[in-house]
């Protein structure tokens, strides 16, 4: 029993962290259409940021604040010179921030080099429950996540722009007739999407060595959680899809070994999308 | 506002669908566009919103040219337009549609909802409903109220009584014929519904395969042989 609700609390974790990786995805994604393979390499932007100012002697709030940023001009610049071309042309912008991507892993490499780096744990320790143990990082990154997530349902929901950023997606010739500036709003939500993205890769990065390829671990994986939760279903869809991507491997690996847990879900993701093409949460 | 449509010529990539077309509106007057499918009635309201930019030619707005803009910088200097099909967002509630027209600018407009509710007072018990739950006739006064709050003052529609009630569309034309006279908004109609378009328009213009062929009084092209030659009729 005891080891049984110690997994259930670790894969809430993992679905938690999942989702704050994945969140900066479905945004680009579900609302502008691009499926951005910089994803990974806007993670990895966030973690360097992050490492690179906290030995500046930067606090971590402030460091993570500061890659949020960091990687939104980046974003802003990806949108504003190459993206926003070729919006309505899935496959150049796949191919285009695929593109982004190994030039950033590259650059990266040549700017920082390939040793692994360690950014150091804001939150040491754990929170005991008793016979339940969390660390207390994660679990602060947990609650964060879904903070974040709760708090971008309100704008979207609650908020003016929030109504504008629905009608576009909904009838975007209706929205620019009505006079929303179409390509400012995109550039805004690719703008936000990048900046979480950073903000991801910076709150992650005390959980794992900082090399090149840190947010590779996640690019696939976000993915995967974006389409099994439906793209366009930010919220709801996120974090069911980190469930079932991130939480259900965590539970499949109580009974089998961690390889096997994550063949298990990929197959599952795979027959879900068989009978759910658009994602758990979407009407095909 | 005064509306000058100077020899445009348009179409969509290779395919030239209006050829040399001019014509003008007078601020505050309403002009009906008649025609067969296929002449470009829906393409020049396309042209006029700013859709499709012309090849060539010049669309003025009270003396400034506008053919380059696009949509939404016309919408923010006053066109408003209702698409063939209303364009209404469905999962948006009524409410939030209207506010759209209000918003979406961006600039802080005058908030016209208990007009508009006054001109569509059926939407007011609707407002909470998501705007895709409601019939054919009621998206077509939300896709209409949505657009004046954008606070216009100029109107294009496309084809308002499609798939519509014939009573509703008699409703929708005198509302549409009252906002035009209690506010002085200039209307430009594409309608095949003659009825309607007769009661609300003063001045037509016609089209065959994309050239206006003939134009006049509302009266004078009713009493004339150009519905017959241009609309079988």
């Amino acid at each position: 029993m005891e080891t049984i609700i110690s997994v259930l609390v670790d894969a809430t974790l993992i679905t938690l962290v999942l989702a704050l990786a994945a969140f900066g995805l479905a945004i680009i994604y579900g609302l502008v259409g691009v499926i951005n393979m910089g994803h990974g390499a806007m993670l990895t932007l966030g973690a360097y940021f992050t490492w690179a100012t906290t030995t500046a002697g930067v606090p971590f709030i402030l460091a993570v604040v500061l890659a949020a940023l960091g990687v939104a001009i980046v974003g802003l610049l990806l949108e504003h010179i190459i993206i926003r071309h070729f919006y309505d042309k899935p496959f150049d912008t796949l191919l285009l921030t695929w593109a982004f991507f190994l030039i950033m892993t590259e650059v990266i490499k040549i700017v920082f080099g390939t040793d692994f780096r360690n950014v150091s744990n804001p939150l040491p320790g754990a929170i005991d429950f008793g016979t339940i143990k969390i660390p207390a990082y994660k679990g602060a990154i947990a609650i964060f996540s879904l903070l974040l997530i709760g708090a971008t349902a309100f704008v979207f929901y609650k908020t003016n722009l929030g109504i504008k950023i629905r009608a576009l997606i909904q009838n975007r010739e209706a929205a620019s007739l009505l006079g929303l500036n179409i390509s400012r709003t995109y550039k805004f939500v690719f703008c936000i999407g990048s900046g979480i993205a950073g903000l991801a890769g910076g709150l992650i990065s005390p959980m794992l060595s900082v090399d090149p390829y840190i947010g590779n671990v996640f690019l696939i994986r976000s993915f995967f959680v974006v389409i099994v939760g439906g793209v366009g279903q930010l919220f709801g869809g996120t974090l069911i899809g980190s469930f079932f991507i991130g939480g259900a491997e965590t539970i499949f690996a109580l009974f089998s070994k961690q390889v096997f847990a994550q063949s298990i879900v990929f197959l599952l993701a795979i027959v879900i999308l068989r009978y759910r093409p658009a994602g758990i949460l979407k009407k095909s | 506002m005064k509306l000058e449509v100077e020899n445009i010529t348009a179409g969509y990539g290779n395919i030239t669908v209006l050829r040399d077309v001019s014509f003008k509106v007078n601020d505050g007057g309403v002009v009906g566009v008649l025609g067969r499918n296929g002449m470009g009635k829906s393409t020049l309201i396309k042209c006029l919103a700013g859709l499709i930019l012309p090849t060539e030619g010049t669309i003025k707005l009270n003396g400034e040219d506008i053919s380059k803009l696009l949509p939404h910088a016309r919408a923010n200097r006053g066109v408003t337009t209702v698409v063939q099909g209303r364009g209404i967002f469905p999962d948006l509630t009524v409410m939030e549609n209207l506010e759209m027209g209000r918003i979406a600018g961006g600039r802080g407009k005058r908030n016209r909802l208990e007009e508009v509710l006054g001109y569509f007072p059926h939407l007011r018990e609707r407002l909470t409903q998501l705007a895709g739950t409601l019939s054919g006739g009621e998206q077509q006064m939300l896709a209409i109220g949505r657009g004046l709050m954008t606070d216009p003052k100029l109107i294009l529609l496309d084809e308002p009584s499609d798939g519509i009630m014939p009573t509703l569309v008699e409703q929708i034309a005198a509302t549409l014929g009252e906002i035009n006279r209690r506010e002085g908004t200039t209307i430009v109609i594409v309608e095949q519904n003659l009825p309607m378009i007769f009661s609300l328009a003063e001045y037509c213009i016609v089209f065959e395969k994309g050239k206006l062929v003939a134009e006049g009084t509302c009266e004078k092209i009713q009493k004339s042989e150009i519905l017959q030659e241009y609309l079988a009729i």
